[in-house]
C-alpha cells in the first residue's frame, strides 16, 4: 500500500485499516440479525466462511497441504523409499526452491501467475504419484531386485498403478 | 493473510493424521493382516512393508495438487478468456 500511493501513505494505510473494524461491524450487526432470526451457530460460522472457503480458504489449504504435508513426511517415509537421510533430501528439496525462485519472474511473465500456479500443480501431482509407484531405489542401497538384476529389469514397473494391486508387488 | 497462514497450518493438522492412517493401514495389509505385521522382526521384509505402506500415503496426497490442477486451470482459462495477464507498471503519482 505505501508503495503503491507514496505520497497518501498515511490515509491509504488508515483506509486499509479502517475495514478491520469495517468488519465487525457488518459482522456484529449480522450476527445478531441471525440470532434474532433463531439462527444457529453453524449458519453464522458457514456465513463467515463459505465466500472465502470455496475461493481461497480451499485452495490454500490444497496448496499448503501438497507442499507441507510431504514435506513433514520426508525422514519418516521418503528417506526409507529413496534411501537418502532426510538432511540431504531436505537440502535437495530446497536447492530446488532456492532456484525455481529465481526463475520465477520470467516465468511468470510469459504464463502469468496462474499459469505458474497451474504449472506447479502439475508438477506436484505428478511427481507425489511417480513416488507413489516407483520401485527403484539408488544403487548404492540395496534396490529390490524384482528377480533380475538388470537396471533396466528394475527399472520395469512391478506394480499396477490401481490400489488393490499397488500394495501386492507382483513378480517381474 | 492470517487467514492463509491458517489454512496452510491447518492443513498440516488435517493432512498428517491422514497420511498417518493411510500408512499404518496399509503396513498392515501388506503385511498380511495385524498378527503377520506383529511378528515381523526388523530387517528387510520389514523395510519393504514399510516402505510400500509409506507409498500408497503419497498415492493418496497426490489427489491433491490434481483437484488444483482443476480449480487454477479453470482460473487461468477465465483470465484468458478476458485478456490475459498484464503486469501493472506503478509509476509515481502526481
Amino acid at each position: 500500500m505505501a508503495s503503491l500511493y507514496p505520497r497518501e501513505k498515511t490515509a491509504r494505510l488508515n483506509a486499509v485499516h479502517a475495514w478491520w473494524p469495517g468488519g465487525l461491524v457488518v459482522g456484529g450487526l449480522l450476527g445478531v440479525a441471525m440470532s434474532s432470526a433463531g439462527i444457529g451457530w453453524q449458519a453464522k460460522l458457514a456465513v463467515a466462511l463459505i465466500p472465502m472457503f470455496l475461493a481461497l480458504f480451499l485452495s490454500m489449504f490444497l496448496t499448503a497441504a501438497s507442499e507441507l504435508a510431504p514435506g513433514q513426511w520426508v525422514d519418516f517415509a521418503l528417506s526409507r523409499k529413496v534411501h537418502m537421510p532426510g538432511i540431504l533430501l531436505l537440502v535437495y528439496v530446497s536447492g530446488l526452491m532456492f532456484i525455481m525462485r529465481h526463475f520465477a519472474g520470467p516465468l511468470v511473465q510469459k504464463l502469468s501467475p496462474m499459469g505458474l500456479l497451474w504449472m506447479s500443480c502439475l508438477g506436484a501431482a505428478l511427481g507425489l504419484f511417480a513416488l507413489s509407484i516407483a520401485n527403484s531405489r539408488s544403487p548404492r542401497s540395496s534396490p529390490r531386485r524384482c528377480g533380475a538384476p538388470a537396471s533396466a529389469t528394475c527399472g520395469r514397473r512391478c506394480w499396477r498403478p490401481r490400489r488393490s494391486d499397488f500394495l501386492a508387488a507382483a513378480p517381474c | 493473510m492470517g487467514l492463509m497462514g491458517t489454512a496452510g497450518t491447518l492443513s498440516i493438522q488435517f493432512v498428517l493424521p491422514l497420511m498417518g492412517k493411510v500408512y499404518d493401514t496399509e503396513k498392515v495389509e501388506a503385511a498380511g493382516g495385524a498378527a503377520a505385521f506383529g511378528a515381523l522382526q526388523a530387517g528387510p521384509e520389514l523395510e519393504r512393508v514399510l516402505g510400500l505402506a509409506a507409498q500408497a500415503s503419497f498415492w493418496y496426497v497426490a489427489v491433491l495438487p490434481a483437484i488444483l490442477l482443476v480449480v487454477f486451470g479453470a482460473i487461468w482459462l477465465y483470465d484468458r478468456r478476458r485478456g490475459g495477464f498484464r503486469p501493472e507498471q506503478l509509476r509515481p503519482t502526481g
